[in-house]
């Protein structure tokens, strides 16, 4: 009896030991030391005057009440909404400057992590089960993609780029993304590709597309030789007819073709060898591509051959299409293309038997060429891809990591299958794009930003509204055959290499427009670059400059400042003084050769601009080009009268010095 | 007035007496009604033979599993004062108890031991009966309600599973009541009824709540009590 009396009192004095460290553990917690620390730390400061203040010991906390989060993070991190704490040591550092009220929004919503806890470990997300730990400042800025749409994110220049990246390599051809519609497809129509390229072209082109071309946004899908032939034969029996063309090597044609390509400015869209524009593909080595008989077709009317093209049509002559074939033909020629290796890869390509072509048929679907490219007899496939609604939450275990050794964690798998899509098994679809590691990241980073979180809409920022410019009718069918937009401007829609005409009939005269157009020039001496010759008619000049007149206008700037037409006199002798000495306008514009380079020739500006529009645009340079380099001098009403009257009765320049 | 004075006139008064309803002598009837007259005690017999409570005749498993159903009991009541039974405010709970709630980890970590080691007790409980042959006549009627409670025990650890609401919660139950499912005839409606539906949602949450907390205690009690009547009544088995 004794010996269980004694057992009895020894175990009773055990579990009471147990049971007091239940108390000690919640006395001594871990947050409890970080704010002794910093309370410490606001004491030293506050002797040097600076206003950070202790803190009562208890557990802060950040309630988001819409976006139901309660973030525990500012228990610890107490200096981060205090300015004077950016350059204490961390947990104490104060945060960067954000547009973001961190007080209201919280942490967890940018930063992820476990917003409830209180330990440093189980706060930042360390731990075994917890599925959404702290996200690496790397990939910080997809955080900012939940809530703003677009790709043009103030300050998150990572999530931009990668959203841009989505939408140049057309991921939405495989995959559904929410933000990103399945617009057009950007690539070739293949109905007639047999008729088009060479078949050595085509083989190589399908075994590794940047061979060829370096900057095509077309995938490496690794194909065997074998799959490479199937798939050969396949599209080369996609013909169209087009007229078949000998080619002239006739002297004198050549040169006619050479000298028709650089009036048409080929190159400010087409490189030749990695110089020249990205618009279109680089031409170096088109000879070994095209087929004659194609490209004369192509360059009577592009739009005929594939209606989404982004080249203009230019109204050249018979004689001149055969000529710039001509020049193509002989100065892009392909030396690794030949012919007698040509004719042994014919002989090896499968017959044009069904089965074949079947075959061919099966691989173009499982490829999922369809993605980007449209065939008729193939139309109506569709995403195949996984549904990348909610990649940014998927939960870690159900990824699949193969053999490889990463970091089991959803960012680092996502930049595996970015960069090489097919390391994680081998019957993986995903062709491989070429990216480098930060394209990676920033595509990443992206995918980071598709989140499974209800955002309320009041913090939605929808992307930047384009505007709804649609013109119709003549003027419509003018832009599009041009494709004017490829390089201007209209009212925020349009390419940035040629000016805005939003308002260009409040700023040229429809005389000089016309004839501009009639023969394009170079506006500044040290710009190479310049307007193509699109060989427009008559009546399509008409067209496009009464729009001009009576549509692209700013009421805002009078036409005509002069009642009679003619500046007075007087008031062009005192804009002279003005030009010359007050202002210093000559050291970067000419008038008859004399003058600096940086800005256009003013010679016979009256006979190019309105007078109204002079004066307005010497007022404030910024208002019509923000990124003018002519400077604003704040021009008075009298000084700015003066000059326009002095540059208006400026004689244009003699012919020939142009 | 001495201290002597005012115990005496203490002990007179009728409130005292209505409490203590005897005196302190030392005599049979007092020791009898000490324990009689006490609703605590009264399931005791008056005397009890030393040999009868020899350590290893019990090994004190009943005794044991008893007071664990009391300890869970009082930290059960405890933890329903932090925990809503709602999807998914049940998991949000957990997380406050283990990080914000003074020894709220404490609390959860001492109610789930506690039934874990409740269930290895009564499974001792019962296998000790069994090897003492302390099922045979006349106690075969307590050792069928010893085999409810078992159930009973069992079916509080299941039902507590769920509420946690985390992963292992929802396939635990998941597997369970699939089992349940697979019962000839009445399986799938009887699956209905557990979950309230046909997936696990708040609706079995609530459910699953409800007989943890309540239903599955109060009946436990009553066998409990008539458990602990029959074992008074029949007498100890004895060593064999």
């Amino acid at each position: 009896m004794r010996r269980l009396a004694r057992a009895f009192c020894i175990s009773s004095v055990l579990f009471l030991a147990v049971y007091a460290v239940a108390p000690l553990r919640d006395y001594f917690q871990e947050w409890k030391r970080y704010q002794k620390s910093y309370n410490r730390l606001a004491d030293e400061k506050f002797r040097q005057n600076i206003p950070v203040r202790a803190t009562p010991i208890g557990i802060r906390q950040i309630w988001n009440r819409d976006l139901d989060t309660v973030d525990r993070c500012v228990t610890c991190h107490l200096g981060v909404d205090n300015r004077f704490l950016r350059d204490a040591s961390h947990p104490f550092r104060a945060h960067p400057v954000t547009p973001h009220k961190i007080g209201e929004t919280g942490c967890t919503v940018c930063h992820r992590g476990q917003s409830a806890a209180t330990t440093v470990r189980g706060a930042h997300g360390r731990l075994r089960w917890w599925e959404d730990p702290m996200l690496p400042s790397q990939y910080l800025q997809s955080s900012c993609g939940q809530c703003h749409a677009g790709s043009s994110v103030p300050e998150a220049w990572v999530l931009n780029a990668g959203r841009g990246l989505i939408e140049t390599s057309r991921c939405v051809g495989c995959h559904k993304i929410p933000g990103f519609a399945r617009r057009e497809p950007i690539a070739p129509d293949l109905d007639g590709i047999g008729s088009k390229v060479r078949p050595l072209w085509l083989f190589r082109w399908l075994k590794n597309p940047k061979d060829y071309l370096e900057r095509t946004s077309m995938p490496d899908f690794q194909l065997s030789d074998e799959q490479a032939r199937v798939l050969t034969a396949f599209l080369l029996s996609q013909k169209v007819s087009v007229p078949e063309a000998s080619v002239t090597s006739d002297r004198a044609m050549v040169e006619l073709g050479q000298l028709r390509y650089r009036e048409a400015r080929c190159i400010s869209c087409h490189a030749q060898g990695g110089r020249g524009g990205t618009f279109g593909p680089d031409l170096g080595k088109v000879g070994g591509k095209v087929r004659p008989g194609w490209l004369e077709s192509w360059l009577r009317d592009p739009k005929a051959l594939f209606p989404q093209t982004r080249m203009p049509q230019f109204s050249f002559p018979e004689k001149d299409i055969r000529a710039v074939v001509a020049y193509m033909e002989s100065e892009f020629a392909d030396s690794s293309i030949d012919d007698r290796q040509e004719q042994e890869l014919v002989r090896s390509l499968p017959p044009g038997s069904r089965e074949s072509l079947a075959a061919g048929q099966d691989l173009y679907h499982r490829l999922g060429c369809g993605g980007c490219h449209r065939l008729k007899q193939m139309e109506g496939q569709i995403e195949f891809g996984p549904d990348l609604t909610e990649i940014g939450n998927k939960d870690v275990d159900r990824l699949d990591f193969g053999n490889l050794r990463l970091e089991r964690n959803l960012w680092s798998w996502l930049f595996t299958k970015v960069k090489t899509p097919r390391t994680f098994g081998k019957n993986l679809k995903m062709p491989n794009f070429g990216f480098s590691d930060e394209q990676s990241q920033e595509i990443v980073v992206a995918l980071l930003s598709l989140s499974a979180r209800k955002i309320p809409p009041r913090y939605l920022a929808p992307a930047e509204k384009v505007s709804p410019l649609r013109p119709q009718g003549d003027f419509g069918k003018l832009l599009k055959k041009y494709e004017c937009l490829s390089c201007h401007t209209i009212h925020g829609e349009g390419g940035k290499l040629a000016p805005d005409l939003s308002i260009i009939g409040s700023q040229a005269r429809p005389q000089w427009i016309a004839s501009y157009f009639r023969l394009p020039y170079s506006l500044r001496p040290i710009l190479t670059e310049r307007m193509p010759l699109l060989g427009m008619s008559d009546q399509e000049i008409r067209t496009a400059v009464g729009y001009f007149q009576t549509v692209l206008l700013d009421d805002s700037i009078p036409q005509k400042l002069f009642p009679d037409g003619r500046p007075d006199a007087q008031q062009a002798a005192r804009g002279k003084e003005l030009y010359f000495n007050k202002y210093g306008c000559h050291a970067c514009h000419q008038i008859q050769t004399a003058g600096g380079y940086v800005g256009p020739p003013l010679d016979g500006i009256g006979g190019r601009l309105f007078s109204g529009y002079v004066l307005a645009y010497l007022k404030n340079p910024q208002r019509f080009k923000p990124a003018v380099r002519e400077p604003n001098y704040h021009l008075d009403d009298s000084d700015a009268r003066a000059l326009t009257a002095y540059l208006l009765s400026l004689p244009a320049a003699d012919k020939g010095q142009r | 007035m001495s201290v002597v004075e005012l115990k005496e006139r203490l002990v007179a008064t009728q409130v005292w007496r209505s409490v203590f309803r005897h005196r302190y002598t030392d005599s049979n009837r007092n020791r009898s009604l000490a324990i009689f007259s006490n609703v605590f005690l009264h399931i005791h017999p008056v005397k009890v033979p030393e040999k009868n409570i020899r350590f290893w005749h019990t090994m004190c498993l009943g005794g044991l599993s008893f007071g664990l159903f009391l300890l869970l009991t009082v930290t059960g009541v405890l933890l329903m004062f932090y925990y809503r039974p709602a999807a998914p405010q049940a998991y949000w709970d957990m997380k406050e108890l283990e990080f914000v709630v003074s020894s709220g980890a404490f609390l959860r970590n001492l109610h789930r031991w506690s039934a874990h080691a409740m269930v290895l007790l009564v499974f001792l409980h019962m296998a000790r009966v069994f090897f003492a042959g302390a099922y045979r006549p006349p106690r075969e009627f307590n050792w069928v309600v010893g085999v409810l409670l078992l159930i009973l025990t069992l079916l509080l650890s299941y039902t507590g599973y769920l509420l946690p609401w985390d992963q292992l919660a929802f396939w635990a139950i998941t597997v369970g009541t699939n089992m349940a499912q697979a019962a000839p005839g009445i399986g799938p409606k009887f699956k209905f009824l557990l979950l309230g539906g046909n997936v696990i949602g708040e609706n079995a949450l609530v459910r699953f709540y409800v007989l943890h907390c309540v239903a599955l205690p109060l009946v436990a009690a009553v066998l409990l009590a008539v458990h602990f009547w029959r074992v008074r009544k029949d007498g100890t088995a004895g060593p064999l």
